[in-house]
């Protein structure tokens, strides 16, 4: 599904992401770990090919990064940002329309997703007007809307209180039964141990720890939280 | 192709609704009524009936001259605005008097035939706060009238002869246009239908900016942009943006020419000038049209490219704002350029492609260029559109995840070369 080939990105005098190689299958849940600043925002950036590689190469379904239809991948970035004066209702149908949806198709799949994340209430009104929490549903509808079948979530949970979280994490556990592949950003151990098949730990720009999930735990006594400080504070200085 | 019109819909539905987009509409008009009005209810404005002192020294003519007045300077309701007397002064009281006159309110005007007035022709005219400017260039004229027509009388002439001596020619001027018929020449559409062209476009350039630029930074600094451009390509959201502000223009020119074709049809007799639709809705009109939409893309494109190198707005408006001086200036310069329109200034600055439009709007309206200049500046203009876009969307794609640090000339040449 998707092939990450020794990459490596270089921002002016600083090796953002050092010659990095990764695969991920079609179906999985991929958690992607690591602190902060270790590059993975860079990785996710140059999968979604908003940046570009210095070195090496990315595709997905075996098509270069380059050539992908971007609008058939989704895409919640961690920076979140939306049009404050608009409403809700036009916000999502934009972005469907961005994502080669028809008016009426970006409509319908609005209120599907509205309704599954109990927001229908909220479609005519102002972004502005919503809670921080309200605001990460809509960005994540955005994301989802065009039934994407690679999906990558930037921190999604954050913002979130555990009622919706939980929502969310059913959603993502839905994408997967439905054969769809999710990339996962998070420093949420317990999300990842949950709905992660498989992971990968960066640092520094490298990667320091990578594959199933459950088996990085048990090499670290079973915990994530302990094999990311185990990982990450051997390497941290 | 169809995501270019989905942003170019988004930004115009946007910017439709935003408050600062009906202020640049509105606000040329305003600006213009408040500049042009008080001018025209000046010139147009009835002089209040005041008193006028009149010191004749040693004339004689005191009642001819009042009487003069009293003929010539009628108000609207055919009266004498002024209500005339004589008043004598000596060498010692002389300057006494006028100040005593004006000052205690007792006349707003002294009028003083100097000694051999019909031999020197010589007139002194005092007057108070309450006359203006436009009252005094009346009184003047009267007084010169009078003169010339006294000395007619003198040289032994009938009235008949004064009139025919005093008659103005009665002078035609026509325009040959480009398709060689011969037309009359009228000054207020050759001069004031692409100067009102001008001036909205500057104002509506100059208003729009902070709009355009503020639309930019708000996707930059609200991070709306990672989700565009992982759905869109830059070049897309460049050209959708563009084209969706450039359809503001649309929607603002179309307005403007709803209400100069209301004007053309009711306003001109309430300002004395003779116009009608048919003089203001020529050929000409669709080239103004024209080349003010392509004027809104020009600056339009700039401010997007240049504005994404920003991710706050003040920095942006402070930068990118030089751009409106480019604007306005054939404004500053349009005396002279409406004087000689074929002078090497206006050669170059119709090869600026800032100033382009401007110049060309003034070329059609005054100095009838032709068809192939007019159609060539049109591709030249579509050219550096196209080009800035282009360049505009490699700046965009790098600079738009770049926060706090500010891209170098160094650096924008990178991109531009990648």
């Amino acid at each position: 599904m998707l092939k990450i080939d020794h990459v490596t990105k270089r921002f002016t005098g600083i090796t953002a992401v050092k010659d990095i190689s990764l695969e991920i299958s079609k179906g999985e849940v991929f958690g992607f770990l690591g602190p902060n600043g270790a590059g993975k925002t860079t990785v996710l950036r140059m999968i979604m090919d908003i940046i570009q590689p210095d070195e090496g190469s990315i595709s997905i379904n075996g098509v270069p990064s380059i050539h992908c239809e971007y609008s058939k991948i989704g895409y919640l970035p961690e920076e979140r940002g939306i049009y404050q004066k608009a409403k809700v209702g036009e916000v999502v149908e934009y972005f469907g329309k961005l994502k080669s949806l028809s008016s009426q198709e970006a409509r319908e799949h609005a209120n599907i997703w509205f309704s599954k994340l109990h927001i229908e209430n909220l479609a005519n009104k102002k972004v502005s007007e919503l809670s921080k929490g309200n605001q990460q549903k809509v960005q994540f509808i955005i994301s989802v809307i065009n039934e994407p079948t690679l999906m990558i979530f930037d921190e999604p949970f954050t913002g979130l209180d555990p009622v919706n979280q939980k929502i969310l994490r059913d959603i993502i556990s839905d994408f997967k039964s439905q054969g769809r592949t999710v990339i996962l950003s998070t420093h949420q151990m317990a999300k990842v141990e949950e709905i992660c098949d498989t992971m990968c730990l960066i640092h520094k720009g490298e990667i320091i720890s990578y594959g199933i999930t459950r088996e990085i735990m048990d090499q670290h006594g079973g915990r994530l939280d302990d094999a990311f400080i185990a990982l990450v504070g051997d390497n941290n200085e | 192709m169809s995501k270019i019109l989905t942003i170019a819909h988004w930004e115009l539905k946007r910017g439709v609704k935003s408050k600062a987009f009906l202020i640049s509409m509105f606000m040329p008009f305003v600006l213009l009524l408040f500049s042009v009005m008080p001018t025209i209810f000046a010139l147009r404005g009835d002089i209040d009936e005041k008193n006028m002192g009149i010191i004749d020294q040693g004339n004689n003519i005191y009642t001819d001259v009042s009487d003069y007045f009293s003929k010539t300077s009628i108000n609207d309701q055919g009266n004498p605005v002024y209500t005339i007397q004589e008043y004598v002064s000596t060498p010692l009281n002389h300057d006494t008097l006028i100040q005593t006159l004006i000052q205690d309110n007792y006349v707003s005007i002294v009028i003083v035939l100097q000694p051999d007035f019909m031999k020197t022709a010589q007139v002194r005219i005092f007057h108070g706060g309450d006359v203006g400017t436009e009252e005094v260039f009346r009184l003047e004229n009267a007084l010169r009238r009078y003169t010339m027509e006294q000395r007619i009388i003198s040289l032994g002439l009938t009235k008949e002869d004064m009139k025919y001596v005093l008659d103005k020619p009665d002078i035609t001027v026509y325009e040959v246009g480009r398709t060689g018929d011969a037309k009359k020449s009228n000054l207020i559409i050759k001069y004031g239908v692409p100067g009102v062209f001008l001036w909205l476009l500057v104002m509506g350039i100059v208003m729009s900016s902070s709009m355009l630029i503020s639309g930019v930074i708000e996707e930059r600094s609200n991070r709306i942009i990672e989700i565009m451009m992982s759905s869109i390509k830059p070049y897309e959201l460049m050209a959708g943006k563009i084209l969706g502000i450039g359809l503001l223009g649309v929607i603002q020119i179309s307005v403007y020419l709803v209400i100069l074709l209301a004007f053309t049809m009711y306003g001109g007799s309430f300002i004395n000038i003779d116009i009608s639709p048919r003089d203001v809705f020529t050929l000409d009109i669709i080239w103004y049209f024209v080349y003010f939409i392509m004027g809104y893309f020009m600056y339009a494109s700039l401010y997007i490219s240049l504005g994404s190198l920003y991710d706050n707005e003040r920095d942006a408006q402070q930068s990118v704002g030089f751009l409106s001086l480019f604007a306005v200036l054939p404004l500053m310069l349009i005396q002279p350029l409406m004087l000689n329109p074929n002078t090497s200034l206006a050669t170059i600055l119709s090869f600026i492609p800032l100033t382009t439009p401007f110049m060309m709007i003034l070329k059609i309206g005054m100095l009838s260029a032709p068809l192939w200049e007019i159609i060539a500046m049109m591709i030249y203009l579509i050219a550096w559109i196209l080009g800035i876009t282009w360049i505009g969307s490699k700046i965009f794609r790098t600079t738009i995840l770049m926060y706090g640090k500010r891209a170098t000339l160094k650096e924008i040449i990178q991109w531009i070369r990648a």
